[in-house]
């Protein structure tokens, strides 16, 4: 992984990272944290078994939902009916949902965004690319702003 | 193999709650606002955000074969 990071260092600003190894420590470190508070977080229900697009929570249950690096960056193995079907499913579950990066693995803008964006807003959803102070992959500081829009037309069904 | 978290198949790669904040312009949050994080892979942000008194669940289990480790290793491209 790091061998891949070197070899494609150029499609990365570093500034906040100073060099790929600088940025393996803080990955390392926070999965790290991740995996010490794991088992209580458990016990607590902070860390759910599931995946999208199927989320075991009801209607309405979070104020916001956020999506790091997974949809849109792995858009190779992910389709854009997957994409619409986890955003769908975020929104049942949460007011607003929020997405970063936009980017795939390549660095290029990915190609579900256009799909997705017609039809959470065919949907009736509103949806917002913003700029976000935060720009590793270059080109990537942009996140998604869906907010769900409480009406009659619009119910999970609706995607 | 698809028990679920399955550690050995996890990338050793995540982002700390300060990215989090970045990422989605998070700002001053609202310590009651329930907050939810899907797919985000082995991050601290939940454990870093539940220390500050804030409310997160994570969805701790990610189909994103791409954060899977792969046998023979990581392949390109890198995850950023």
């Amino acid at each position: 992984m790091m061998a891949g990071l070197r070899q494609a260092r150029h499609r990365f600003r570093w500034n906040r990272f100073t060099s790929p190894e600088a940025l393996e420590q803080v990955r390392l470190n926070a999965c790290r944290r991740f995996l010490a508070d794991l088992p209580a977080g458990r016990q607590t229900g902070r860390y759910i078994d599931a995946a999208l697009p199927d989320l075991p929570f009801p209607a309405g249950r979070f104020d916001l939902a956020l999506c790091s690096h997974f949809l849109f960056l792995y858009g190779d193995h992910l389709d854009a009916a997957f994409h619409i079907a986890a955003i769908g499913e975020m929104l049942r579950v949460a007011s607003e949902v929020r997405i970063f990066p936009l980017l795939g693995l390549d660095g290029a803008p990915s190609p579900h965004l256009d799909p997705v964006r017609a039809t959470l807003e065919a949907a009736g959803h509103e949806m917002e690319i913003l700029p976000v102070d935060y720009e590793f992959q270059i080109g990537g500081q942009s996140m998604l702003k869906v907010s769900y829009q409480h009406n009659e037309t619009n119910h999970k069904d609706s995607f | 193999m698809t028990e679920p978290f399955d550690l050995d198949q996890v990338l050793p790669w995540g982002r700390e709650a300060a990215e989090y904040r970045d990422f989605f312009d998070l700002g001053v949050l609202d310590p009651k606002a329930r907050i939810l994080d899907c797919g985000g892979g082995p991050s601290s942000f939940n454990a870093e955000m539940t220390e500050a008194g804030h409310a997160v669940v994570s969805v701790a289990r990610s189909t994103a074969t791409g954060q899977r480790r792969s046998p023979a290793g990581w392949s390109k491209p890198a995850p950023p």
